[in-house]
């Protein structure tokens, strides 16, 4: 089960859209962090639990690709599943995210149907032990 | 209308609706090119979201204050009147970004690198700008969204 997810996006909106696709996608009773950006996100991965980190690419002070990049890089954090939702993303930039170790690159907009096939995914390779 | 412009149209109309539906969860009803005004009791607010590669251009998106009040509500569930200014720029913003990034993914091969710029947005008068190359609107429930595409480069696109 996905207790604690970070979502990291400089959009409140889109935080908020993430959020309600990850709850319609079953995790009714997960902990939500919410960071502006990938410095936030960052922090709070390295101060507790986490299960899935959900992020933006394009934020100020730390983009998406260099926190998954920090991310992979850390023992403590390395297996923990990036999700990457972006408007800017296409073929050749989900290549890359996936070859940096990111779960999974979804296009915005997002859909509560895409996010479920993803959780469930997760859930079925039970990546969060 | 050439295949160049029915290629334009096809892609942001594809990127408008997906976007409208999946953000708000509501249907879009109606896609006309026909002149419209926005009508609105309040202001008309916009969102401006700058194409950078390959194409220079902009998407802008206008709508009453009415749906943008109904747009922050349908994405925050406030109540309508505690919709306060922040929360229809970030919506709008967000939604015009999206728009962006959709109608590029949709419009180019999938190895093409494309990127965009950042949000602008006021309110007032409709923001209207040269070099317009399409224009649609859409009716969602009682309402409707304005959404250009604009730029020099999108002319030359549809001349060669």
């Amino acid at each position: 089960m996905i207790e604690n997810v970070i979502i990291a996006d400089d959009s409140a909106t889109a935080r908020m859209i993430i959020k309600r696709c990850l709850e319609i996608a079953g995790c009714t009773d997960s902990q939500f962090y919410e960071a502006v950006n990938g410095e936030k996100a960052l922090e709070i991965a390295k101060e507790r639990p986490i299960d899935l980190l959900v992020t933006d690419l394009n934020m100020p002070c730390m983009d998406g690709k260099t926190l998954l990049k920090h991310i992979k890089a850390s023992p403590k954090l390395t297996t923990l599943p990036v999700l990457v939702i972006s408007s800017a993303s296409n073929e050749a930039v989900k290549e890359e995210l996936l070859k940096l170790g990111a779960h999974a690159v979804v296009n915005k907009p997002v859909s509560p149907a895409s996010v479920a096939e993803i959780i469930q995914g997760l859930d079925e390779q039970n990546q969060w032990g | 209308m050439s295949d160049k412009f029915e290629k334009l149209k096809n892609a942001l109309t594809v990127a408008v609706t997906q976007t409208m539906e999946n953000m708000t969860f509501e249907e879009v009803s109606t896609v006309t090119n026909d002149k419209i005004t926005i009508v609105s009791s309040g202001h008309v607010v916009w969102a401006l979201l700058p194409l950078k590669i390959p194409y220079d251009g902009n998407i802008l998106i206008n709508a009453s204050f009415e749906y943008s009040e109904s747009l922050v509500h349908d994405v925050y569930g406030f109540g309508e009147d505690e919709a306060v200014e922040a929360s229809i720029k970030d919506v709008l913003s967000e939604i015009a970004n999206t728009i962006a990034g959709r109608f590029l993914g949709e419009l180019l091969p999938a190895e093409e690198e494309f990127a965009l710029g950042l949000p602008d947005y006021g309110k007032g008068k409709p923001l209207d700008l040269d070099n317009e190359i399409i224009t649609i609107n859409l009716k969602i429930g009682e309402h409707f969204l304005k959404v250009s595409l604009y730029g020099s480069d999108f002319a030359t696109f549809l001349e060669n």
